[in-house]
């Protein structure tokens, strides 16, 4: 897919990515290796990862489309892929968060047609093939979607779908996550102390965006959506994610 | 004057002549009043009700709102309610009215709130209903009793809704009739309380943990501001955060919020 360049932010002159970062790969997953400890999300995670056979598992949390976190220990291509799918605002765990269903994906690379702003615009990691995505989600019981804070993606490297019994399993292990992630928050009603508690569960990546979003804000007097705004374009239009981005751009400020 | 209070007769409260438990759920949700007798009637309607009010909390996703039809549901349904509204006890001593129906299911809150005592703090602390015949002879609570009946409240019946750490709720049904609340309220009002606290507890929690990571977004982008202006790393701009937030007395949110708003540090 064509696509326009330069981008926005650079017409504009409020930030220019480096030369010398023009012609290097996206981050590779080898670079998002995790040197924490995994949480007890994750440990859970993995459980359910190996009880259905998935080959990758990642935990992503959100509060609608626009503040999204991976769970610490989250497989490093399925978190390149979240951020893919985060620079373009389409992928396949949008549509559990849009629509609070599971999801099954026999072959991503036979069916990226479905997310055809994120296909071209990056190319979808080749170990990738098929994917569960369960969401994560309250306990009432709500069947319009409107309870789903997170989602719980397995995959494999290799295109095999998963068996209805692995499913059950699955959406066994990602009832008990979100009562995990639930109980994280409940215990204050005061919202910085909440933010806290996930301090242990998120991967500290997760505020790169904010950060750089932040500084963009304050050296070009932006507001927060603007500026965030105007990252994502920079990066769209790079073929970069934002997550990317952002990692340059507070980079160039060292 | 509370324009919401209604009468005894409600044309739906009328309807509505509950009978014995629907699914046995009372005794999850609080011991019942040392009054009630556990006499109740035909309750085929009121399952009815209670399922449709249950499915109608299930399509309702923020929590304010939730709460509001709860006790909207309590006032309909529950035989003898006028008025009502659902306390949310924040770290155990703010008192927060919620989904209220009119200034005095709002006064009683603040009347509890001012003198700490009263039948909705007992209800929620004390896992137990609460019923009172007329506030205008009660000697559990004097300070409000004197206050809430020259208010014109006469009859109260409070249930523990939920418990989140040092978050409680309740749910307060009041009358200006004294002797308002029968055996046959209380049943009813503990078989929508078990529905109404399932919905209320799952959305605060939902609320919680997206609220967690917002604020989380927040914070990030108020360090950024910080890092840019001052040129200091990502720790030293939260110790910047912290720094105001303790000098000003106010939560670190507050800062970074106002920070990222307004662009100002402190006052």
């Amino acid at each position: 897919m064509a696509r326009a360049r330069p981008q926005r932010l650079e017409e504009e002159g409020v930030w220019v990515i480096p030369d010398d970062d023009r012609h290097h790969p996206p981050r590779s997953a080898d670079e998002l290796e995790d040197p924490w400890p995994p949480c007890a999300e994750m440990l859970l995670a993995r459980r359910v990862a190996r009880d259905v056979v998935a080959d990758r598992v990642a935990v992503v949390l959100a509060a609608g489309p626009e503040h999204g976190a991976v769970v610490r220990g989250s497989d490093p291509v399925l978190v390149v892929l979240g951020d893919m799918a985060e620079t373009v605002g389409q992928g396949p765990a949008h549509d559990v968060l849009a629509t609070g269903r599971p999801s099954a994906v026999e072959d991503l690379h036979a069916g990226a047609w479905r997310w055809p702003l994120l296909v071209g615009t990056f190319a979808v990691p080749e170990q990738l093939r098929s994917l569960l995505l369960l969401p994560l989600r309250g306990q009432g019981g709500r069947d319009d979607g409107h309870d789903v804070f997170g989602v719980l993606v397995l995959a494999r490297d290799r295109p095999l779908l998963f068996t209805p019994a692995q499913v059950t399993t699955a959406l066994r292990g990602s009832a008990l996550l979100s009562a995990m992630v639930m109980a994280r928050t409940l215990a204050s009603g005061d919202g910085a102390a909440a933010g806290e508690d996930l301090d242990s569960l998120l991967d500290p990546r997760t505020d790169l965006v904010p950060q750089a979003v932040g500084v963009l804000a304050q050296r070009h007097g932006l507001t927060g959506d603007d500026a965030h705004r105007q990252l994502q374009a920079t990066a769209f239009a790079a073929g970069r994610t934002t997550q990317h981005c952002a990692q340059l751009l507070l980079e160039q400020m060292r | 004057m509370d324009p919401h209070l209604t009468t005894r007769d409600h044309p739906e409260a009328a309807g509505a002549r509950p009978g014995s438990p629907v699914g046995g759920g009372t005794a999850a949700r609080g011991r019942p009043s040392p009054q009630s007798t556990g006499a109740v009637g035909d309750g085929e309607d009121l399952a009815h009700r209670l399922s449709e009010m249950a499915r109608d909390l299930q399509r309702t996703p923020e929590p304010s709102e939730v709460m509001v039809r709860v006790v909207r549901a309590a006032v309909s349904l529950v035989p003898g309610a006028q008025g009502g509204s659902i306390s949310l006890v924040r770290a155990r001593r703010r008192i927060t009215p919620e989904g209220p129906t009119g200034d005095l299911s709002v006064l009683f809150d603040q009347l509890q709130e001012e003198t700490g005592e009263g039948p909705c703090l007992d209800a929620a602390f004390e896992h137990e209903t609460v019923r009172v015949h007329d506030l205008a002879t009660e000697e559990r609570w004097p300070a409000l009793a004197r206050r809430a009946a020259q208010a014109g409240i006469h009859g109260a019946l409070c249930l523990q809704l939920f418990v989140q750490g040092d978050d409680l709720g309740a749910l307060n049904l009041i009358s200006r009739e004294p002797g308002a609340f029968d055996d046959e309220s209380e049943q009813v009002a503990l078989l929508l309380a078990s529905h109404a606290a399932v919905a209320v507890s799952d959305a605060l929690q939902l609320e919680g943990t997206a609220r967690a990571l917002i604020n989380r977004d927040l914070i990030g982008q108020a360090k950024g501001v910080l890092m840019e202006r001052f040129k200091v790393t990502p720790q030293q701009a939260f110790d910047l955060l912290a720094q105001a937030s303790q000098h000003t007395n106010r939560k670190l949110l507050d800062v970074a919020e106002e920070l990222t708003t307004t662009g100002r540090l402190g006052p």
